[in-house]
């Protein structure tokens, strides 16, 4: 989908923290989704990194509430917020395959958090304020750690051989 | 630390978290399924709206995608193949009171139920019903339904494809009077949320056709993520536009607010209640 024309200039402080409260929870919320079908499809080392990403995500949500603990941040989902979010590129089921390798969802871990990192910098650098500017790049600082602990991690798994997707009796097979 | 805690502690309120619309029991579909997406659309946009869990009812019919009310934990029926409208419909008219959602997919509502779909928007009651649509039968393993194009040859019971018309559900559902009408893509959650909060709000008979593809038996449909685009601006109550965009369309827009009615939604005038003592005295021979 074209994503052109979602990044906006941020209105005030409490319209970006708004918003990533909103992309931080959604993210959370993702990851501890993608950990549950890992589970239902018996990938238990998969699972067990997607619940530590959650983890790592609800850290990230109680941050943003911390910066806004002083402000009248809204609570509910900003207007609009389904289009701007496009931008982001949030953890997305479509990207699961039940025999996914430990390596593989670091990978997409790996891009979601680098998505997101990327996006608060565009908001930064669209920001009208040095507040806000400043703001979200401590947020984007945050993504950007997310990444480099993830490459702690990616370095311990080795790469994904090919035919990984194999399997001898696939849920489409017919009887 | 959860959502609740994340949230108490930056605003210091609690109230319905997306996690209070959901039950215990863990949904059992593929891995990559558009159904996921859906079913965290829907416990955000009711957490949104802060709806009580115990006033909201949620009927399906039967499919892959009709095992959403397990998945929730609002009250729900896991109905009939093809009928989740009428029972919805039903529910509405004797509890006004209640929220009532209806789900299912392509095959339950709009060939088994077919019918039924076109009544639903005749009558527009007060009902949200969602259609995950992805114009295959999943669940016994991948014939063409009613949404598959013409020259689809994944299935060898079409190995030339059915050569029949797709059903084109949402210029249908205007034409028969629905008073909602939008697609999204499952792929697109954010803006989901967004849709079927309206649709909810929304007066009367509102329809969300949600492209949410069958990654098994459809791998193709993984693509839909690039090839979906954004329907021009959300219209209102002009029906000739959006029957104008719906004809001139090729399915893949979405995100938008296609059509907006302002027909009032039907409703059954309550009569008089009665002691039940006079009621026995009426079936006494």
């Amino acid at each position: 989908m074209n994503t052109g024309g979602n990044i906006q200039p941020e209105r005030s402080l409490e319209d970006l923290l708004s918003y990533a409260r909103t992309m931080e929870s959604e993210a959370a919320m993702r990851y501890a989704e993608l950990a549950g079908i890992m589970e239902t499809h018996n990938n238990r080392e998969v699972a067990e990194l997607f619940h530590r990403m959650a983890k790592i995500e609800w850290l990230h949500v109680y941050n943003v509430g911390e910066l806004a603990r002083d402000l009248s941040v809204s609570d509910q989902m900003p207007p609009g917020a389904g289009d701007r979010l496009r931008g982001a590129e949030l953890p997305d089921t479509l990207d699961m395959h039940y025999l996914q390798s430990p390596r593989q969802a670091l990978e997409l871990a790996y891009s979601y958090e680098q998505n997101a990192a990327r996006f608060y910098k565009e908001l930064a650098a669209a920001a009208h304020g040095e507040e806000l500017r400043a703001a979200a790049l401590q947020l984007a600082a945050e993504e950007e750690s997310h990444m480099r602990e993830l490459e702690r991690w990616l370095a311990r798994f080795p790469q994904t051989e090919a035919g990984w997707d194999e399997d001898p009796d696939p849920p489409n097979a017919l009887d | 630390m959860n959502e609740t805690l994340a949230r108490t502690c930056s605003t210091g309120v609690a109230a319905y978290e997306p996690d209070a619309y959901r039950s215990d029991i863990r949904p059992v579909w593929c891995p990559g399924c558009g159904d996921y997406s859906v079913l965290a659309a829907l416990t955000n946009a009711l957490a949104h709206l802060q709806l009580p869990p115990e006033q909201i009812a949620l009927v399906s019919g039967i499919g892959c995608s009709s095992r959403i009310p397990a998945y929730t934990g609002v009250y729900g029926l896991h109905g009939v193949h093809g009928r989740a409208l009428p029972v919805a419909t039903g529910l509405k008219l004797a509890r006004p009171d209640l929220t009532v959602l209806v789900a299912g997919g392509d095959g339950d509502g709009f060939s088994i139920g077919g019918n039924h779909f076109l009544h639903a928007c005749r009558r527009n009651a007060d009902l949200t019903y969602i259609v995950m649509d992805n114009q295959v039968y999943g669940m016994t393993k991948g014939q063409a339904s009613p949404t598959t194009a013409a020259d689809w040859r994944g299935s060898d019971l079409t190995p030339d494809g059915t050569g029949l018309v797709p059903f084109q559900p949402l210029t249908i559902a205007l034409a028969a009077g629905a008073n909602f009408v939008a697609r999204c893509f499952s792929g697109d959650p954010a803006n989901l949320t967004e849709i079927l909060v309206e649709a909810i709000r929304h007066p009367g008979f509102s329809v969300v056709q949600v492209l949410s593809p069958c990654v098994t038996f459809r791998p193709e449909q993984r693509q839909w993520k690039n090839l979906v685009r954004m329907a021009p601006a959300s219209a209102g109550a002009d029906l000739r536009s959006a029957a104008r965009h719906l004809m001139e369309d090729d399915g893949l827009s979405i995100g938008r607010v296609l059509y907006r009615g302002d027909r009032a939604p039907f409703a059954v005038k309550r009569k008089n209640t009665v002691e039940v003592e006079k009621l026995v005295e009426e079936f006494i021979l």
